[in-house]
């Protein structure tokens, strides 16, 4: 499939997308509450008395969390956070080191009635439709930096990883740089405001948000695999709308030149970590495929659209009715606030043009403060 | 006018200026064409020529907000500054007021038939004639 021609750079529709990701981060309540059981578990874990002690547990999240791409959970479903708790090498089996992990969470008696054994974490079931996902490791000594080793119960074994390593490496795409890292236990990052957030990071979260409204849990695409291949496909762009639309024909051409295999998708930063084996599981690659084919046509109806009327159906269609009124309702108040404060800039250059996210051609001038009259009027 | 707005039609017949042409509002509004008329001693009118303004098809019944003849669909035009304060005064030019007025308006407006939310503000009117009253409906 060629390359799309790439919508003209409109800062005003990418205005209205990064509102809308912004509002579909998990809320500020959600994300402080994550924070403090993140915190609590952490400090369980390096307690003095605890048998991870001696191997100076390093407690760090991974996952959309890390990225700074967290989406909300539609209606009832849960939301979470991915937790690495790396010890120094204990010389333990790798199934000992996930046992010493459960027993010492199990040996408080708030945690030992949340607990839940999965195939490589050991997750806390919180009231709140929210759960914590820890998963033990070690540092990986044939990779080295920052790559490690988890235990995977069914393979009865270790295997590769690199969660810091992903986490710099789709920073690097996204062309921002993390602050070092220096505490025992890391901070989340706080969530951005959406004018500060990389192009790449909007793009990914609303993908996600697509891929929530169209998939069950079971049948689409992970969201590892839509994170990286974005990281992967992004060309740099700041317009999101370009960006989404050169990840998703990017991912076509991966997948038309892999037929009639599958692609093939490894953590970028360790190749051993393989995250293309969901698509193993019956049925999800066909349902990966139609879901990139779906949001390219999505993509186009937005792209196509005249006039903020129509917009704002494409956009509520395809990402939902609340984020998209809020997003629109956000684009009516600047530009209030620009004539309120004496600074909406136009020019009559052309068509002439109102300056309320995207600057202006020629010569600008400000519009003097006003108030409409007539008919039904409120302030 | 020409000097601001250089790709409307301006021309004066008998003591009316009517400046005519196509706007586009913001980077995501559809573009408009629209007319402004302005005798000497009157108020400044403008006017919508197509596309026509609707009201919501969610609700028909309520008019559009800020707008003189709003109570028949159709006739509907811009009320976009306050005539009784002293936000436009003769001294001031057209150009760099009552036409980027009127483009906020319409982009306040796409957002009204978007979401049924006026944030422009502005202050009602109901019960009161519009400027030049009669005077207004003869010059058209």
């Amino acid at each position: 499939m060629a390359a799309p021609a790439l919508a003209p750079a409109n800062a005003d529709l990418d205005f209205l997308l990064a509102e809308i990701a912004e509002s579909l981060q998990l809320t500020s309540d959600q994300f402080s509450l994550a924070v403090q059981h993140y915190r609590a578990v952490a400090d369980w874990l390096g307690a003095p008395e605890s048998r991870l002690a001696p191997f100076k547990p390093w407690i760090y999240p991974q996952g959309s969390m890390a990225l700074e791409t967290t989406v909300r959970p539609r209606s009832r479903e849960e939301y979470d956070l991915d937790l690495v708790c790396q010890t120094l090498p204990t010389g333990m089996r790798a199934l000992q080191v996930y046992e010493v992990l459960h027993e010492r969470l199990r040996a408080n008696k708030t945690y030992a009635p949340m607990l839940e054994r999965k195939n490589r974490c050991v997750r806390l079931n919180y009231a709140h439709n929210f759960h914590l996902d820890i998963i033990p490791a070690e540092p990986d000594p044939a990779s080295g930096s920052t790559a490690i080793l988890v235990p995977d119960r069914a393979l009865r074994s270790w295997m590769a990883s690199n969660p810091k390593g992903y986490v710099a490496w789709f920073t690097q795409r996204s062309q921002v740089t993390l602050a070092e890292l220096r505490k025992k236990v890391d901070p989340l990052p706080r969530p951005t405001p959406s004018d500060e957030k990389p192009t790449l990071t909007i793009a990914v979260q609303l993908m996600k948000r697509r891929r929530d409204m169209l998939c069950g849990e079971d049948d689409g695409p992970r969201s590892i695999v839509l994170t990286t291949l974005a990281g992967e496909c992004y060309r740099g762009t700041d317009c999101v709308l370009t960006a989404m639309r050169q990840v998703v024909s990017g991912i076509q051409q991966r997948i038309a030149a892999a037929l009639p295999g599958r692609i093939t998708l490894c953590n970028p930063t360790n190749h051993a970590e393989k995250f293309c084996e969901s698509f193993a599981e019956g049925g999800r690659y066909e349902s990966f495929r139609w879901f990139i084919d779906q949001f390219e046509r999505d993509l186009a109806r937005i792209a196509a659209c005249i006039g903020i009327p129509e917009l704002q159906t494409a956009l509520s269609e395809t990402f939902g009715d609340e984020p998209v009124t809020k997003a629109v309702r956000s684009y009516g108040e600047v530009l209030k606030a620009r004539r309120d404060r004496n600074a909406l800039e136009f020019s009559g250059a052309g068509a002439g043009g109102l300056a309320i996210v995207t600057p202006v051609r020629g010569v600008t001038r400000v519009a003097p403060p006003h108030r409409y009259f007539g008919g039904e009027g409120d302030s | 006018m020409m000097a601001v707005w250089p790709s409307l039609d301006s021309k004066i017949e008998c003591g009316l200026l009517v400046v005519t042409g196509v706007v586009q509002p913001s980077a995501i509004t559809r573009p408009y064409r629209v007319r402004l008329t302005y005798r000497e001693f009157g108020y400044p009118k403008v006017y919508v020529l197509s596309p026509k303004l609707v009201r919501r098809a969610q609700e028909p019944t309520k008019p559009i907000p800020h707008t003189y003849d709003d109570s028949t669909a159709g006739q509907e035009r811009p009320c976009v500054y306050c005539p009784y304060g002293r936000e436009w005064t003769p001294v001031r030019p057209l150009a760099t007021s009552i036409m980027p007025w009127l483009l906020s308006w319409l982009v306040d407006y796409e957002i009204w038939l978007a979401t049924g939310e006026w944030l422009g503000g502005g202050v009602s009117h109901r019960s009161t004639k519009t400027p030049d009253g009669d005077r207004g409906q003869q010059e058209l």
